[in-house]
């Protein structure tokens, strides 16, 4: 199994040149009469290459300037893509800080606002493990809480946002 | 800090060249290249996948990743043994992503039968067609390169990633089960007939 008549190379370059059976010598046209395996390979090769043609002449394949300009402008816009993708990572972080500012601001001045985030004060704190109870806790570090406990909640979001590809 | 800016800044530069020049081939260079292997192409593609549609949307793909692979060419076989690779690739990553085998032989016949003037021809177009359905998908690629493309070993060898020694047990046994298949198939239809 796996061995093949060594006169296999001749008959498929015969074959592929388009001269069987006219164009091939009587020999080679009397071993393949008497060789299984080489009438078996002219059998498939013609039956493929038959089909090969007839695949290639109704082939509707686009002009060469099509493939060339939709390639090229595929490419702008990747590269496009690929050069502002630093800045949007930049914007994306700057917007999850701003917004980890701006609650930590809002509790330290707003006692109401502080009362509100407890919940989350309580899941910052078993995040960072402090064992100071909310109650106790100073505005300034409720406020740096509450601003780490946003900053969980946002930067995934933002990070998202941020490389998310519109379809 | 400053390093990080630098290197966007580098990027930026890069991507801007490539705005400029995004290929290392010509336009020139690629449209005749293009032409003369698109439609052989477009072929390979419609057998291995089983799928004329296919061959229409995956074409694209594979000049594209073929531009944008910048990587040294040496001559003409080498470039279209490459051109090859990547459609191999690009079927098999498709095949990948469907995991369902379409009717190879079902929008490749109709064609067959308009074209065909004889009965008989689209007859054996189609045992064929069905025969090769039952191949695995590596020995597709392998008897349509051998076969029909007249691929020697080395280049098949490139195209489909395999040593060039491994080619031959592996095409004759493509061979016989495809032999084994045909005989089959016109066995039954000869019975049916």
């Amino acid at each position: 199994m796996g061995s093949a008549c060594d006169r296999e190379a001749e008959v498929l370059d015969t074959l592929q040149a388009s001269r069987w059976p006219a164009g091939s010598d009587d020999a080679l046209r009397l071993h393949v009469e008497s060789c299984h395996d080489c009438a078996e390979l002219v059998e498939l090769s013609l039956a493929l290459l038959q089909d090969h043609r007839a695949l290639v002449q109704a082939a509707h394949v686009p002009s060469s300037a099509i493939v060339w300009w939709r390639a090229q402008m595929r490419s702008r816009r990747e590269s496009a893509e690929q050069a502002t993708q630093p800045i949007s990572v930049i914007q994306g972080l700057a917007a999850a800080c701003a917004a980890g500012l701006l609650v930590a601001a809002a509790g330290y001045y707003n006692p109401a606002f502080r009362r509100a985030l407890a919940w989350s004060v309580d899941a910052a704190g078993s995040l960072i493990a402090s064992e100071s109870p909310v109650a106790t806790l100073e505005p300034v570090s409720l406020g740096i809480q509450a601003a780490i406990a946003v900053a969980i909640i946002v930067a995934p979001l933002a990070l998202y946002f941020t490389f998310h590809e519109e379809k | 800090m400053s390093n990080s800016t630098f290197t966007n800044v580098e990027r930026l530069a890069a991507a801007a060249r490539e705005l400029d020049a995004p290929f290392e081939m010509t336009e020139d260079a690629f449209r005749a290249f293009y032409d003369r292997t698109a439609r052989v192409l477009w072929a390979y593609i419609a057998r291995i996948t089983g799928d004329k549609q296919a061959a229409d949307d995956l074409l694209q793909e594979c000049y594209y990743r073929f531009l944008r692979a910048r990587v040294a060419i040496d001559d003409e076989a080498h470039r279209r043994n490459y051109l090859f690779r990547i459609a191999t690739n690009v079927a098999r990553d498709r095949h990948r992503r469907r995991r369902t085998s379409p009717d190879i032989g079902v929008a490749i016949d109709e064609s067959h039968g308009a074209d065909a003037g004889s009965s008989l021809r689209t007859e054996q177009a189609t045992d064929l067609h069905r025969a090769l359905t039952r191949l695995k998908r590596r020995e597709r690629e392998l008897l349509w390169l051998a076969y029909a493309q007249g691929s020697s070993h080395q280049e098949i060898g490139e195209t489909l990633g395999l040593k060039t020694g491994s080619i031959k047990p592996l095409l004759f046994r493509a061979r016989k089960k495809l032999a084994g298949l045909l005989s089959g198939t016109s066995r039954t239809g000869g019975a049916r007939g």
